[in-house]
């Protein structure tokens, strides 16, 4: 990891208005995004963990601008993506590419592999036809697909070789920067464990930037070099997988931490019932500290108002009045 | 492995359960058994096609007959082998004796009726009690599970109750009968956050505390394994590959698969600062058209000649570990090593 920041995000917001059926009133506003910035570093994963509704997928579509943003900034190697218009964008992509969660959904059943693989080479009209196909030949076996099945559909693939396309697609541009959203959360644990040496073994030998969302926190612990923790629209805390792994304060990242399961039977632990209640809706998420309702240190000004993200040591940074010692 | 009777509340013998598809014959499981004694936790583990749920719904009867077929093959309940039962006396028994609860509760609770009135339904039916009565022992069941502000969540419909909330009411509707016995739980928490993943496994272990109740709890997740299971059947294309208690599995496993299954996990202490995981390569094999011999070989390191023949007899390596592997001295030598 180097000190070049890839993408900068600044205090960036995705709000999505929801509609009641049957009326074309706004009736509520889902805060998905809510204020979040973060430094990208060049070779570096960054790994984004929190649970369903915190934001960490949108945060990753909002940075590539497959969504638009409702307030902020995402620069990309110091250029405002939201300043680009759509030709400047096109041009992005080549730098900028996503993995998809479900393998299944996220590729055309009507193409061939070697169509899907080779589509965005078409787009940006690179190469002659016969070279795209050497292109797409070389991207399958790259990721250890045999070139020969380049003619078959994906639905005569499993779940893990699709994924490898989704992979492949990924990198038929040479990007810079992928956004693996949950990219090996639908994938049978020995299959997982194939994709997540993939993914590293590539970024070894392609020098990528990752930003690596999952719900799985040992997943991320393993594969990230940082790690940034979302909680309903915003970060809680962020560190160095060391930092964040060993001396993590936050009291959600603390619930995270002690949710995952053991990895032998020996140690089985009480006390699991330390954080009590659902995740709350992001449409109507609680007063002050999103997370105070379920937090066992909370005190009066956590119900009051939000915790900004402070510094505790080089490097780590919480969203905590009580961490900060802030109470008063 | 020798079973004392008056210990097994369920014991499943040489199962072979298989599917017709209009590509063919699909067996699903084979030559399996396994037996359940009373109030412990039974995990049967493995990934997507192995046949865990088969096995699992081949108990209470809920796998589609056609396609569907029992081969050949027991099961027995309290000494009564369940297929051989008619319709009406599985139904009897899957109210009172055997209940189940299920992955996505969304779907398997009925969106149009309340919760409480659907939990109450089960007293109505299995033990002809009154509305009024069934929805007091509902209540109270709400309180066993720990749903908040039971008084009004037992008046809510599906949709209004969270994940989490909506799997505890499953829970509930599976303690509604008069001697729990055996609770199939497949894969309870799959789809829940991880939060409130470890507050259902939680619950579950607690109430084992309070009712007497046998679990076979079907997942593919080893975490999960290694939180909620006495004993565990590791499954691998329909065949019983590895069987022991839970800490033998992880701490002295002999099929190369539960290691492989072992070594996936990126939470295994060993790969603290490792690169890469040591993965199982290759994929899952079609069961469709699968040939005599162990089903792993084709994926698996310590393949030798006798295991594209046939398929392992029993190695007993002490009363509760049996494992099903030509090689699996071998696994043991290198695996100590």
């Amino acid at each position: 990891m180097s000190n070049n920041k890839l993408v900068e995000v600044k205090d960036l917001k995705k709000y999505f208005h929801i509609k009641s059926e049957g009326t074309s009133e706004t009736t509520s506003v889902l805060k998905a995004v809510d204020g979040v910035s973060l430094d990208v570093f060049e070779g570096e994963i960054l790994g984004v963990v929190g649970e369903s509704g915190c934001g960490k997928s949108t945060l990753g579509k909002t940075i590539l601008r497959l969504y638009d943003k409702t307030e902020g900034e995402v620069l990309y190697r110091g250029d405002d993506l939201f300043h680009k218009d759509s030709t400047q964008m096109k041009e992005m992509t080549k730098k900028m590419q996503m993995i998809f969660q479900d393998p299944y959904s996220s590729l055309n059943p009507r193409k061939k592999v070697s169509k899907i693989i080779g589509q965005s080479l078409d787009i940006h009209n690179i190469g002659t036809s016969v070279e795209r196909l050497e292109r797409v030949e070389l991207l399958m076996e790259e990721v250890g697909l045999n070139p020969k099945y380049r003619a078959r559909y994906p639905h005569q693939f499993s779940g893990g070789q699709r994924q490898r396309i989704g992979i492949a697609r990924a990198l038929a541009l040479q990007p810079e920067f992928i956004v693996c959203d949950e990219a090996v959360s639908a994938l049978d644990v020995s299959v997982q464990a194939q994709i997540l040496n993939l993914l590293l073994d590539l970024q070894e030998k392609h020098q990528f930037t990752y930003m690596f969302i999952a719900h799985d926190l040992a997943v991320v612990e393993f594969i990230a070099t940082r790690i940034l923790v979302m909680y309903l629209g915003r970060i809680v805390e962020i560190a160095t997988k060391a930092e964040l792994v060993d001396h993590h304060v936050h009291p959600y990242t603390k619930a995270l931490f002690i949710a995952s399961p053991v990895t032998s039977p020996r140690e089985r632990k009480e006390g699991k019932h330390l954080f009590q209640g659902d995740v709350p809706s992001p449409i109507n998420p609680p007063s002050g500290c999103h997370f105070h309702p379920r937090c066992p240190y909370a005190v009066d000004k956590c119900s009051v108002a939000y915790p900004p993200l402070k510094e505790i040591t080089p490097g780590h940074f919480a969203a905590c009045w009580v961490v900060q010692n802030d109470i008063s | 492995m020798e079973i004392k009777d008056k210990d097994v509340l369920l014991s499943m013998e040489n199962l072979n359960f298989s599917f017709t598809t209009q590509r063919g014959v699909v067996k699903a499981v084979r030559e399996l058994s396994l037996y359940i004694k009373k109030g412990e936790t039974l995990t049967l583990v493995g990934e997507s096609g192995c046949g865990k749920s088969v096995t699992a719904h081949a108990i209470n009867q809920l796998n589609p007959m056609p396609p569907g077929k029992v081969e050949s093959g027991k099961i027995f309940f309290n000494g009564v082998d369940l297929l051989t039962l008619k319709k009406s006396e599985i139904e009897a028994l899957r109210g009172t004796q055997i209940s189940m609860i299920f992955q996505e509760p969304m779907t398997a609770l009925n969106p149009v009726f309340t919760v409480g009135s659907q939990i109450a339904d089960v007293f109505m039916t299995h033990q002809n009690m009154g509305k009024k009565e069934a929805m007091e022992k509902a209540l109270e069941l709400f309180r066993l599970v720990k749903i908040p502000a039971p008084e009004r969540r037992i008046h809510a419909y599906p949709h209004q109750l969270s994940g989490g909330m909506r799997q505890r009411a499953m829970i509930a509707m599976a303690l509604a009968s008069p001697e729990p016995g055996l609770m199939i739980a497949d894969e309870p928490t799959t789809a829940l956050d991880v939060t409130i993943q470890a507050q259902i496994l939680d619950l579950l272990q607690d109430l084992k505390q309070h009712v007497d109740m046998s679990i076979l709890l079907i997942t593919h997740d080893m975490g999960v394994v290694a939180e909620m299971a006495d004993r565990v059947v590791v499954m691998y294309a329909g065949r019983k590959v590895e069987e022991a208690d839970a800490i033998s599995i992880f701490h002295n496993p002999y099929h190369p698969y539960t290691l492989g299954l072992l070594n996936s996990l990126p939470s295994n202490p060993k790969y603290k600062g490792a690169k890469r995981l040591e993965a199982i390569q290759g994929t899952v094999p079609d069961l469709l058209g699968i040939k005599e011999g162990c089903p792993f070989a084709n994926r698996c390191e310590y393949q030798s000649d006798e295991c594209a023949v046939s398929f392992p007899q029993e190695k007993v390596i002490d009363e509760t570990h049996s494992v099903w592997c030509h090689n699996y001295d071998k696994v043991n030598r290198e695996r100590s090593m």
